[in-house]
């Protein structure tokens, strides 16, 4: 269970010194930390307030495994024409990448982004690599690799499938960005771990282990969706080295987040 | 029936994937004359639009003969909380909000919508509660020296432990004592914290200053997507006079695909109810 982090999204209703708190009861070491408010919104962030967080961290015997700055919910969106809100996703994720940096995290989440759906494809595409062209040399210069995810058409017309995602990885054509799986958008475009390991192999660099009703709804707790958990568990930990996050998205699950994790955590020990 | 498409406002947040234009230009189809204008991304930027910009706007609206009946500045996703203890964040919630003003004031859009923000649900209430108290009443009295009204609507208990029913409502309207702020009405969130437009009615009459008639309880939904009673609820509107619009603020990720069906679907549903009295909004 080593490989296994936490995310707090669904700490939200709590300060995040009850979550890091909560990791140490629940003996997790390894956080995904999702940056937002109320826990840290990175453009409101003064340098005192962000050595705090990391001596939280640090005290508690955690590390950051990936940094997640808020991008779905927020107006963020590397691959928009409107420039001005482009220009302000760039920087947006320089910021997290400082931050990032200061928490010792090797991995930074950046969403591809969308193009208007009423506009060809291709050009928010070209807007998203062009973004992420720019990233992937910022990161480079702090060693942090960017991961990318696919989401459901639901949520961008540029990234639905591992195909989408192996050309944009091709078309950025960067060491510092690589391919991440989120189980609930490959399960939503029909496909399988499987294909994602065979597909990406050691480039894929994490993993949101997460369940899901298959319609396209956000990510559930292991056990509460209809995904087959146990056999994703067990191609996951047999190949693939690094963290599975959970990532628990949907609004029940904000009220007893503590209870929430444990029932995952007590899911995955009877999947051993 | 409601005359003419005067009372249904459909809302800009539907077509977040599809510019404004477009979304301006498929009210002009569906045969409506209001909207309820969403501050969002990527069609308002709250925080940087310019007065020329804004102006541009006032244009665009008004070439095709639309009017806004109420703009709803996006909150509850944003990185906005009145009621945070942390002082950047309030400062930067109640610019937003003093921003939104501004904007409502130049392109001449007589209400705005707020919420009360949140506390964390392990700390005290009552000091997040004060903090709320503070900042709204603060952008009370700007609102009036502009002539705007306020509508405060109710959030729902897993994104707020301030105002998130009728009764938390009712509490900071008497907190807040100004007529400037009243009451916004979202049928689906009051649906799911047990309630109906009735006790809306019954404990605010005419302060409710707007109404969200959309399909619920679980989301923000089209019209048959989901078990409310539609017919009850616009009678219960008419019955207690209501004269205001009826703004669809419909958001579901599956809509975002294709705004064009759900809202002419919605559209329909409300044009076949018998609702009189049809407020020239």
């Amino acid at each position: 269970m080593k490989n296994v982090s936490v995310m707090n999204y669904n700490y939200q209703r709590y300060p995040l010194e009850y979550f890091l708190d909560s990791m140490n009861r629940l003996n997790v070491e390894a956080i995904e930390l999702w940056a937002a408010e109320p826990h840290l919104y990175v453009e409101d962030l003064p340098a005192s307030r962000l050595a705090q967080i990391r001596r939280e961290i640090v005290s508690r015997g955690l590390k950051v495994i990936c940094f997640t700055p808020e991008q779905c919910a927020y107006p963020v969106n590397i691959a928009a024409r409107d420039e001005r809100l482009r220009n302000r996703s760039i920087s947006y994720f320089k910021k997290s990448l400082e931050v990032a940096a200061e928490l010792e995290s090797p991995l930074l989440l950046v969403v591809p982004g969308s193009g208007f759906y009423n506009e060809p494809k291709e050009e928010g595409f070209k807007r998203s690599a062009e973004s992420l062209r720019i990233l992937g040399e910022e990161a480079e210069k702090y060693g942090i690799h960017i991961v990318m995810e696919t989401r459901s058409k639901y949520g961008t017309n540029l990234v639905n499938t591992r195909a989408d995602l192996r050309k944009l990885v091709d078309e950025v054509n960067s060491p510092f960005v690589d391919p991440m799986l989120d189980t609930v958008p490959m399960f939503t475009e029909g496909e399988d771990v499987r294909a994602w390991l065979d597909d990406f192999g050691d480039r894929l660099r994490h993993v949101h282990f997460c369940d899901g009703d298959g319609k396209g709804g956000s990510n559930m707790a292991v056990g509460d969706g209809v995904f087959p958990m146990q056999q994703y568990w067990e191609l996951l930990n047999r190949e693939y080295n690094g963290y599975l996050t959970l990532e628990l998205v949907v609004n029940r699950y904000y009220l007893e987040p503590e209870q929430e994790v444990q029932k995952c955590l007590d899911r995955l020990r009877a999947m051993q | 029936m409601i005359e003419s498409g005067m009372r249904i406002a459909p809302m800009n947040v539907l077509y977040k994937f599809f510019s404004l234009d477009y979304f301006l230009d498929a009210v002009v189809r569906n045969h409506c004359r209001t909207i309820e204008l969403w501050g969002g991304a990527p069609h308002i930027d709250i925080e940087e639009i310019t007065s020329e910009e804004v102006r541009h706007l006032k244009k665009r609206i008004s070439s095709r003969s639309l009017q806004v009946c109420c703009l709803t500045p996006e909150t509850g996703l944003y990185p906005v909380n009145i009621a945070s203890e942390d002082k950047l964040t309030s400062k930067r919630s109640e610019a937003y909000l003093m921003k939104a003003l501004e904007v409502a004031a130049e392109l001449g859009i007589p209400l705005m919508q707020v919420t009360s923000g949140s506390g964390y649900d392990n700390e005290s209430v009552d000091e997040a509660w004060g903090r709320s108290v503070d900042i709204l009443g603060r952008i009370v009295l700007r609102a009036e020296a502009l002539g705007i009204e306020l509508a405060l609507e109710p959030l729902s208990r897993h994104e707020s432990n301030l105002v998130y029913n009728s009764a938390t409502l009712g509490r900071m309207l008497a907190d807040i004592d100004s007529p400037v702020l009243g009451v916004q009405l979202d049928t689906s969130v009051a649906a799911a914290a047990g309630e109906s437009p009735w006790d809306y009615f019954r404990l605010f009459g005419t302060r409710i200053k707007h109404i969200q008639l959309i399909d619920g309880p679980d989301g923000h939904l089209a019209w048959g997507d989901g078990s409310l009673p539609l017919a009850q609820y616009g009678a219960e509107a008419c019955e207690h006079g209501y004269t205001g619009s009826f703004g669809l603020e419909l958001f579901d990720h599956k809509y975002y695909v294709e705004p064009d069906q759900v809202l002419a679907r919605s559209i329909g549903a409300l044009r076949s109810l018998d609702v009189k009295g049809g407020g020239q909004a």
